[in-house]
């Protein structure tokens, strides 16, 4: 079975670089953080995308 | 059916020690943990490749180029990932991880390792496995690749963890050999004496884990032979 991947582009607001972080997620799971200007990017992103897939994956409410 | 033993119904306190043990060890190092902290490494080198590349591109465009085609460029982002994660790891306090990693390293560099020092605790504190044996290489294609593996010893916190969860009379010490520490200890300067330690006792806990292995196995195919 292929694997899914998309793309998710966050942009950074931890210092005044304000870089868009591509973060490459496969399957529900991210694989690469590419496009951060320092580490704090790359964990902003991180945690951002975290959040989303987390948010995706959380079972729809029953009424 | 026979009477059941009353023996296998109350395993012995060594067995019982043994068993925590194991089930720590297990605990701490599952397959599927190990195979989130690989992917958790491989996007901690992808960012820390963006990051440094970024910076290049911004004060010399031209160079990075050359850069990105260089073995030792990439052999030295992998190390100095593998430098950052490990401290992180060793470290519980971010001002412990701090004094090492300008203790060990210039300043440019230990800022560079601080960020990523960060970037780890905050996004995957869980990971308490260090990482070893980081190679570099071009593959056929040209490409750069690299491998690492990890040590699959107990880290400092989860030792504390352990001894603190433990009901029994566990100590730890009883386990140890407490002259190989000291062995291990001797001529290193007294910054580096915490990570001689650590290092030391992963090594015993590692080969404890291994006989505890052994033992159970043994137990395993006892109980599965036919009684005689």
């Amino acid at each position: 079975m292929k694997a899914m991947t998309e793309e998710h582009v966050f942009q950074c607001t931890g210092c005044e670089s304000e870089c868009d972080v591509h973060v490459r997620v496969q399957d529900g799971k991210i694989v690469a953080v590419e496009g951060n200007d320092c580490p704090t990017g790359a964990s902003y992103a991180t945690s951002q995308c975290k959040m989303l897939l987390n948010k995706n994956d959380s079972p729809a409410k029953a009424k | 059916m026979g009477k059941k033993s009353n023996r296998k119904n109350k395993p012995s306190k060594a067995e019982k020690r043994r068993q925590k043990m194991f089930d720590y060890s297990n605990l701490s190092f599952s397959e599927k943990h190990l195979d989130e902290m690989r992917d958790h490494f491989e996007i901690f080198v992808s960012s820390f490749w963006t990051y440094i590349s970024n910076q290049i591109k911004q004060e010399t465009p031209e160079k990075l180029k050359d850069k990105e085609k260089e073995l030792s460029f990439f052999d030295s982002i992998v190390y100095l990932a593998e430098e950052a994660w490990n401290i992180a790891v060793m470290y519980n306090s971010l001002d412990d991880a701090c004094d090492t990693a300008y203790n060990t390293h210039d300043p440019d560099e230990a800022e560079i390792i601080m960020g990523m020092i960060r970037y780890k605790k905050e996004q995957y504190p869980q990971d308490k496995v260090l990482i070893r044996d980081t190679e570099t290489q071009r593959d056929e294609n040209g490409e750069l690749t690299y491998s690492f593996d990890f040590d699959y010893s107990v880290m400092d916190d989860g030792l504390d963890e352990f001894e603190a969860e433990d009901d029994d009379d566990f100590n730890l010490d009883d386990w140890l050999d407490q002259k190989a520490i000291d062995k291990a200890l001797e001529g290193i300067p007294p910054e580096f004496q915490k990570a001689a330690y650590d290092h030391e006792v992963n090594r015993q806990i590692k080969e404890l884990r291994e006989k505890i292995d052994l033992l159970l196995q043994e137990e395993k195919n006892n109980e599965s032979s036919p009684e005689s």
